[in-house]
């Protein structure tokens, strides 16, 4: 067979010396067209893909985890989502996992793009056959895809930190999210606007699902409680130059800025604030000062910065959230933020389904998710259930901290709480 | 007023950008007659050596800058020699698509790395001039974007030099007009490619360099780098070096005077809205005619 492969390629070059090399080459480049995208496609799985479990003698039961491990998505998220995970399926395992069957996870990158995560999620379902998926995710418009998924294979997708109403507004009974919502949010921060006579606020929104979904709560939030004058400015997810729109910010003289974007925009944006004279002062949207990453690219101009959050130092945390922040501070030698605490409660309520249930089937799953009952870290976790709303498959008792950050190099534990609402 | 003449500022900044990197693109294809669609990586790259002389050699940012430029010259010199061979020894059927796959590929090669060195996160570096500067109460800007004009302007002026005054430049614009007539008369083909594309991936990675104190170096810098000098080129004229400048500062003021007196959420549509309408009424780009002239 090559013999005449290598005959005809011969007779080729022989008799049409040019075209036959342009034949050789053509072909190269398909081959190499072809290795490309081989390696693409390998290199993604391979990388993206990661498979953590404990040997037993019965069947294990399989988490899929979708979370944000590459750009452009949030990958200190991510990696957050990652630790979690992982020491919540060693902690289980070490007691005798769940129905008398070991835990075990298969991780898979979602890059924070709609299109990898879909289809790392269909993969999941349909070739590792797992009981349940965890969005490990903020891009609330990844997750909005994620929870079509769901609903087509009947899989339960348990939601912590990706905050757009219509995640649980689709009331689809396969999603539940333990973790604040921008309806709930927006409304939390009305009585901390007025309290501080920040009455004129402009909101300076990324172009995103998440922008776009925060903005307009607030905006309405704002509007429907009086007594504001609110404008919004927004700007494309890929930009990296906002002086434009701050300095149209500056000229109308806000008294307060609230920032909804991710931390790859919203840092620089800190920066070239400052350049531009805009004088506000700076609200975020969510929690990004917290990131790690926040100094080292804001630096002073990040001094002063409020943002929401739902975890202080000064929450009661039950058994439970106690347990769970000895296990994260004895594994990573810091205390945990709220992201962590909100998924082990996520991990905990798939937990108590299965168990609820007697069985690790999907669709069981999905039947005894609306009446779990367990602690959680920071309380009783119940879910709401009413049809129509946001409040569907929803846990809405939280509390909401405004901190502030003072100096350069603060971080979560030692910001000062400003507010607490309600 | 105020308000007006801060903006035409802040355009003109950010325009001197814009046309250094459109110029880099614009000099590949005006020589090589193909789209070099990793010229975002090349400034991404030029961001992160910047990034690791600055702040992991601590190193002060004009050697940043000079290692970034040299970096991205020499990176671009072995792309062009190495990946890019088959095209300069003529025995490629369709060129333009053997560039566009090995430059796309390059890109998504460009990334991965960067994240498994430099990790995902963003990082900022100490700046040249770091200070934010004020004429009046109504001029605002940072000394960094400043020296991020002043240094565009000059390695514009550099790169203007070179084709106007040099052999090397000759040669460019000898194979620009006409290819096969320019190496019957003997003109290098091979090397004055090599040599435009290390000088367009030096003005790519010198770009980022200039740029890492006002945006950050993260992995995602090169998309919005890439979309707008391909934007700028089209407009202007493809190997229209004079067209590239002009149409980079005039980006930069229309996006500015866009996003304040129209709305910011469509300022990369102000761009993307000039192109079609070029493309339909003056297909070879403003500058079309002397790209001829290059």
């Amino acid at each position: 067979m090559s013999n005449n492969i290598r005959c005809n390629s011969n007779s080729i070059r022989t008799n049409f010396p040019i075209h036959g090399e342009k034949m050789r080459v053509s072909r190269r480049l398909s081959l190499l067209a072809a290795l490309i995208m081989t390696a693409l496609l390998v290199g993604g799985a391979s990388s993206g893909t990661a498979r953590i479990s404990t040997p037993g003698q019965e069947e294990p039961i399989t988490f899929g985890i979708v979370a944000p491990l590459s750009p452009p998505g949030e990958v200190q998220a991510g990696r957050q989502t990652l630790n979690t995970v992982r020491m919540w399926a060693k902690y289980v395992n070490a007691r005798g996992g769940i129905l008398g069957r070991p835990v075990k996870l298969v991780v898979s990158d979602s890059g924070g793009t709609v299109a990898k995560a879909v289809s790392a999620m269909t993969q999941r379902i349909v070739n590792d056959r797992v009981c349940c998926i965890v969005a490990g995710e903020d891009q609330s418009g990844v997750v909005l895809a994620e929870s079509t998924v769901a609903k087509r294979y009947n899989v339960p997708l348990g939601v912590d930190y990706a905050f757009d109403d219509g995640i649980t507004k689709q009331n689809y009974p396969q999603v539940f999210r333990i973790g604040p919502y921008n309806t709930m949010i927006a409304q939390l921060f009305v009585p901390f606007l007025k309290k501080f006579g920040y009455r004129k606020v402009a909101i300076f929104a990324e172009g995103s699902a998440y922008g776009q979904g925060a903005s307009a709560t607030m905006k309405s939030a704002l509007q429907s409680a009086g007594g504001f004058r609110v404008t919004t400015v927004q700007y494309p997810y890929t930009a990296r130059d906002f002086t434009p729109q701050l300095t149209k910010l500056a000229a109308q003289k806000p008294d307060a800025v609230i920032l909804a974007g991710t931390s790859t925009t919203t840092n620089p944006a800190i920066v070239q604030a400052k350049e531009v004279g805009l004088t506000a002062q700076l609200i975020a949207a969510w929690d990004f000062p917290r990131l790690p990453d926040f100094w080292s690219t804001v630096g002073k101009a990040g001094v002063g910065i409020i943002y929401p959050t739902f975890y202080a130092n000064t929450v009661k945390l039950t058994p439970t959230g106690r347990l769970f922040r000895s296990l994260y501070k004895k594994q990573y030698r810091s205390l945990p933020p709220i992201h962590p605490y909100l998924l082990w409660d996520v991990m905990n309520a798939y937990k108590t389904a299965i168990t609820n249930a007697d069985s690790a089937e999907s669709a069981a799953i999905v039947k005894a998710i609306p009446k779990i009952k367990f602690e959680g870290t920071t309380g009783q976790i119940t879910l709401a259930h009413k049809p129509g709303t946001v409040e569907f498959n929803q846990w809405t008792r939280f509390k909401q901290y405004f901190k502030k950050m003072n100096a350069v190099g603060q971080n979560d534990s030692n910001a000062k709480v400003i507010a607490v609402v309600p | 007023m105020h308000l007006f003449a801060q903006t035409i500022v802040l355009g003109i900044l950010i325009g001197g950008i814009y046309s250094l990197l459109a110029a880099g693109l614009t000099l590949v294809f005006g020589v090589m007659r193909v789209a070099n669609f990793a010229h975002g990586a090349l400034y991404m790259l030029g961001a992160y050596a910047a990034y690791y002389v600055n702040i992991r050699l601590g190193l002060p940012m004009g050697i940043a800058l000079i290692a970034a430029t040299a970096f991205g010259g020499m990176f671009g010199y072995g792309i062009s020699s190495v990946l890019l061979r088959p095209v300069h020894r003529g025995v490629i059927d369709q060129p333009g698509n053997y560039v566009l796959i090995i430059t796309f590929g390059l890109t998504l090669l460009v990334g991965a790395a960067l994240v498994a060195i430099a990790g995902p996160e963003g990082h900022s570096v100490q700046g040249f001039w770091n200070t934010n500067l004020a004429i009046g109460s109504w001029l605002r800007f940072s000394g960094d974007r400043i020296v991020a004009f002043g240094g565009a302007v000059a390695l514009i002026g550099a790169l203007v030099w070179l084709v106007y005054h040099t052999d090397i430049g000759r040669g460019w614009r000898a194979l620009t007009q006409n290819r096969l007539g320019a190496t019957v008369v003997g003109v290098d083909a091979v090397r004055l490619s090599h040599l435009a594309f290390a000088t367009s991936a030096g003005l790519a990675g010198a770009a980022g360099a200039l740029v890492a104190p006002l945006y950050h170096v993260d992995p995602g810098i090169g998309e919005e780098a890439l979309i707008k000098s391909f934007v700028i080129v089209i407009v202007a004229g493809l190997g229209s070096i004079a067209g590239a400048l002009t149409v980079g500062l005039g980006l930069g003021v229309l996006e500015a005077t866009g996003s304040i007196y129209i709305s910011a959420t469509y300022r990369d549509a102000y761009g993307f809205l000039l192109m079609i309408l070029v493309l339909l009424l003056r297909p070879q780009g403003l500058f079309g005619r002397r790209l001829r002239a290059l």
